[in-house]
């Protein structure tokens, strides 16, 4: 069952949340809502949810209409069958942790097995042996869990995360972000999953959303967004751009170029055709890897990021060189 | 925003309701109050309440009220600078266990606190039978100084609370910060200590005019004593004996709103515009303590005197009297017995019936209003509508009012003729009474309770499937829990000594503890009053306890 969302529209007193906007989630697939905070994203997740109400446009899974305006269709957030992680866990305090992950079952009145099925649900994300814990007892990381596994204990249509891993420190982030991901592959879960974390959105996705200012810019797959932006904001936002001084008028131009670091060469290629530029080293800085290279090519605006083996101090003045086929360019959309 | 879409009309509606019930109980008698004093022999006139003061001597009393609210500001001050100081800033502050002792002056009814003082001072009282010497400061406790100083000691705790916030915050971080900024220890003291403790001095010094002039139990005991009148006793007495005028009352209770609403208004108008937000995320760190030697000695000495006057001596005194066999032998050990308290607690004793009579009369008060205050408090949640913000404010009215004003505008209410509900002289009367007089407990415990419920543990109730009703039970109401807890006991144990509802609205021969130690004092069963004092105070200091160790054994704390 795909989720269909057509012409959703949302505002809150003058500001427009999000503009009429179409989203096709697949059954079985992970998909992420990538934007910067207040591009609506959020808005989006919670009006799917049920937890906001849209102003127009339609909601449905499958042949069942959650919401549409023309027809004043509303299913209520209760009654949508979906399971969701919050971004602050939103666990019951005054419930042990497995009634908490017992709740939707019990609404839903599936108690037969009530037992197996909660402790399975634990068992997942190793935590069976905390179930009289409450809540407050637990680590951040396992709290985390115990949200994932209240989410997917009731076999849910699509499992909604709203920033899941915000509220953990940087290594516990990674490491439930490998595990969260197996577990969703595992149970064959349909996720939409929403971040403002790139790193998030690349390595976990088979879809990415990007939006900004209540606009989805970009629909793919994580590989299509890095190689291929559609606009100059996914560029800069995903990942780190290089950017080009447009050839011909050079004001007025509607197209935007670019080309990603990892491209730009010291030597010239044998092969393809390559564009070379001056440019002066500005500074190095050693990443344990490589180093970072920052660059002011002649005849261009902006600064631009290379990488290299070796260091090369500031002042030098080099040639490098761009493979054509790297190059690209994408049209402007109004005032970006 | 949870319960958005199904909900909306019957919610709409509840508060309807809960505005037109509120209205009735607590807005309609205060407005009867204004109405009755400028509305005589059935034509408006706005000078009569002015001629009426003019008439009588009240001028007097009104001034005696404010220079008495005056004096106290300076007492309390007296006591509770230095104690904020040193608990903020020395190792006697690390005493947890003084932070619940100093409540005890606040938690102990007025008229009980000035009847132990009236006991040790009194000619042939305890202080000249255990320290001779000291019986000619009698005539001079006796006094205007005397009242103030009971007074002092009991509201100081107010003051001292707000203090020791202020200072212990100020001592922290942001004083260092001018320290590092370079910034003189005077320079650091005049603008960054005084201001903002400035702000929460004001704040405690208005609220402890505001509780002294609407204060009835010392008035009503020491003040009458020793002749001093003020508006809450002038109140009573033109209501309760010869020659009975309830215009003057009514006259009185309106002047005394206006004044205490007025204080409230100057107050959150200045706080809204002077409070600065002391309150971090992070906790506040401690500062170094730089007191060591001859200060803590000092600190420790003005502790303990603070606790043997607020306490130690009108304890001593109640309970020394309570154990007395004959009055005129005074303290010895072999004139000790409990004869008071078998007497007092016999099957069919008035005192018996008194107490008896006031657990029903608060059991009754304390259920209803912990219903009343609930919804009150659901309702007005975040309070985001004008109607929510009406809610709020009217259910927190009755803190705000003096209780023997809103006690005279119940009267006024249910005693007119043209009232068809038959409750006034009766028990029900006894029992509406506190409920309004203490709605405000429930609401703000069951208030703040429900605003640590993060709105995002509703919406994932919803989003799992739980029914508006189902997400009440399981969620809300298991969270609120506790709060309600705390309103019930509290409207219990105040109820249960409340003195002046139940002088003025008992119906004739029924006695309550508070009424029945009043009426004990009065006629110099002292022994039987004070035991019944010693009992009644016990017992509801025992459920306070009971509620403090039930809250803290709590399996999930947020």
């Amino acid at each position: 069952m795909d989720l269909h969302i057509q012409g959703l529209t949302k505002t809150f007193g003058q500001t427009t949340a999000l503009h009429p906007t179409d989203l096709t989630v697949r059954s079985g697939t992970f998909t992420t809502l990538l934007g910067p905070s207040g591009c609506g994203k959020t808005t989006l997740l919670r009006m799917i949810a049920g937890l906001e109400t849209p102003d127009k446009g339609t909601i449905s899974i499958g042949s069942d209409t959650l919401y549409d305006a023309g027809r004043k269709r509303d299913t209520p957030a209760h009654k949508r069958g979906f399971g969701m992680v919050f971004q602050d866990f939103a666990l019951w305090p005054h419930m042990t942790v497995f009634e908490n992950v017992a709740f939707g079952l019990r609404t839903a009145r599936q108690t037969r097995d009530l037992r197996e099925t909660v402790m399975k649900a634990l068992d997942k994300v190793q935590l069976a042996p905390m179930a009289e814990r409450h809540p407050h007892q637990l680590s951040g990381g396992q709290q985390q869990r115990v949200a994932f596994a209240r989410a997917v204990a009731v076999q849910p249509r699509l499992v909604l995360f709203d920033e899941p891993l915000s509220a953990l420190d940087a290594s516990l982030r990674e490491e439930m972000r490998v595990e969260m991901l197996s577990l969703v592959r595992d149970l064959g879960l349909t996720a939409l999953y929403v971040t403002h974390d790139q790193t998030e959105a690349m390595s976990m996705s088979d879809e990415i959303v990007v939006m900004q200012t209540g606009r989805v810019l970009q629909t793919g797959t994580p590989e299509e967004i890095y190689s291929r932006p559609a606009d100059p904001f996914v560029a800069r936002f995903i990942g780190r751009s290089n950017w080009l001084r447009p050839s011909g008028d050079s004001e007025r131009s509607e197209e935007a170029i670019m080309f990603r670091p990892e491209h730009l060469r010291w030597e010239p290629m044998n092969g393809s055709k390559c564009q070379a530029f001056e440019v002066e080293v500005l500074q190095s800085s050693y990443m344990g890897d490589r180093y970072e290279v920052h660059l002011q090519a002649n005849g261009q605006q902006e600064r631009w990021t290379a990488y290299s083996a070796n260091r090369i101090p500031p002042g030098n003045r080099m040639i490098v060189y761009l493979p054509e086929s790297q190059i690209r360019s994408m049209k402007l959309q109004g005032q970006l | 925003m949870f319960n958005s879409f199904s909900l909306k009309p019957i919610r709409g509606l509840s508060v309807l309701l809960a505005l037109l019930v509120l209205g009735g109980l607590i807005v309609v008698p205060l407005a009867e109050i204004f109405i009755q004093s400028v509305y005589r022999d059935g034509e408006l006139q706005w000078a009569a309440p002015f001629r009426t003061i003019a008439d009588s001597d009240s001028a007097r009393v009104m001034l005696n009220t404010v220079w008495l609210g005056l004096c106290v500001i300076l007492g309390t001050t007296l006591l509770a600078l230095p104690l904020a100081w040193i608990m903020a800033n020395t190792a006697i502050g690390r005493k947890r266990w003084l932070d619940i002792v100093l409540l005890i002056p606040f938690m102990t009814p007025p008229y009980i606190g000035s009847m132990g003082w009236i006991l040790f001072m009194q000619k042939n009282g305890y202080l000249s039978q255990l320290i001779p010497g000291l019986s000619n400061l009698t005539p001079a406790f006796f006094s205007f100084m005397g009242m103030v100083t009971i007074m002092s000691l009991h509201l100081f705790p107010f003051l001292y609370l707000l203090l020791r916030g202020a200072l212990e915050r100020i001592g922290g971080s942001l004083e260092e910060a001018g320290a590092v900024m370079g910034a003189t220890p005077f320079y650091r003291f005049r603008r960054i200590i005084v201001p903002l403790l400035l702000s929460s001095f004001g704040m405690g010094a208005m609220l402890v005019f505001v509780k002294t002039i609407a204060e009835f139990g010392t008035p009503a005991t020491f003040g009458r004593k020793i002749g001093y009148d003020v508006m809450t006793s002038e109140i009573h007495r033109y209501i309760s004996s010869w020659p009975i005028s309830f215009g003057t009352a009514t006259s009185l209770s309106s002047l005394l709103l206006t004044a205490c609403l007025l204080m409230w208004y100057v107050q959150s108008v200045l706080s809204r515009r002077f409070t600065y937000s002391l309150v971090g995320g992070k906790g506040s760190r401690r500062s170094s303590l730089r007191s060591g030697g001859p200060i803590l000695w000092v600190s420790i000495l003005f502790v303990f005197l603070l606790l043997l006057f607020s306490i130690g001596i009108p304890y001593f005194s109640i309970i020394a009297a309570s154990t007395m066999k004959l009055r005129g032998v005074g303290l010895s050990w072999n004139n000790l017995t409990l004869d008071a308290y078998r007497e007092l607690l016999r099957w069919g004793n008035p005192g018996m019936k008194a107490l008896m009579s006031s657990i029903w009369l608060s059991l009754a008060a304390s259920t209803i209003a912990v219903v009343l205050g609930t919804w009150c408090a659901l309702l007005i949640r975040r309070s985001q509508t004008a109607s929510q913000r009406m809610v709020d404010l009217i259910s927190l009215m009755p803190n705000t009012v003096p209780g023997i004003v809103m006690v005279v505008g119940l009267i006024l209410l249910w005693n007119s003729p043209w009232m068809p509900i038959p409750l006034y002289n009766t028990y029900g009367m006894v029992v509406l009474t506190y409920v309004v007089l203490f709605l405000p407990y429930t609401v703000q415990y069951v208030k703040s309770a429900a605003g640590q419920i993060d709105g995002s543990l509703m919406q994932a109730g919803q989003v799992f499937g739980g029914r508006p009703a189902y997400l009440l039970r399981r969620i809300t109401l298991p969270l609120i829990l506790p709060g309600m807890l705390a309103g019930w006991m509290m409207t219990f144990t105040i109820s249960a000594r409340e003195l002046v509802a139940s002088l003025l609205i008992l119906p004739p021969s029924v006695q309550t503890s508070a009424t029945f130690i009043f009426a004990q004092f009065e006629q110099g069963e002292v022994s039987l009053g004070m035991a019944m004092a010693v009992v009644s105070v016990g017992f509801t200091t025992l459920i306070l306890i009971t509620m403090e160790s039930l809250g803290s054994r709590r399996k999930w704390n947020r």
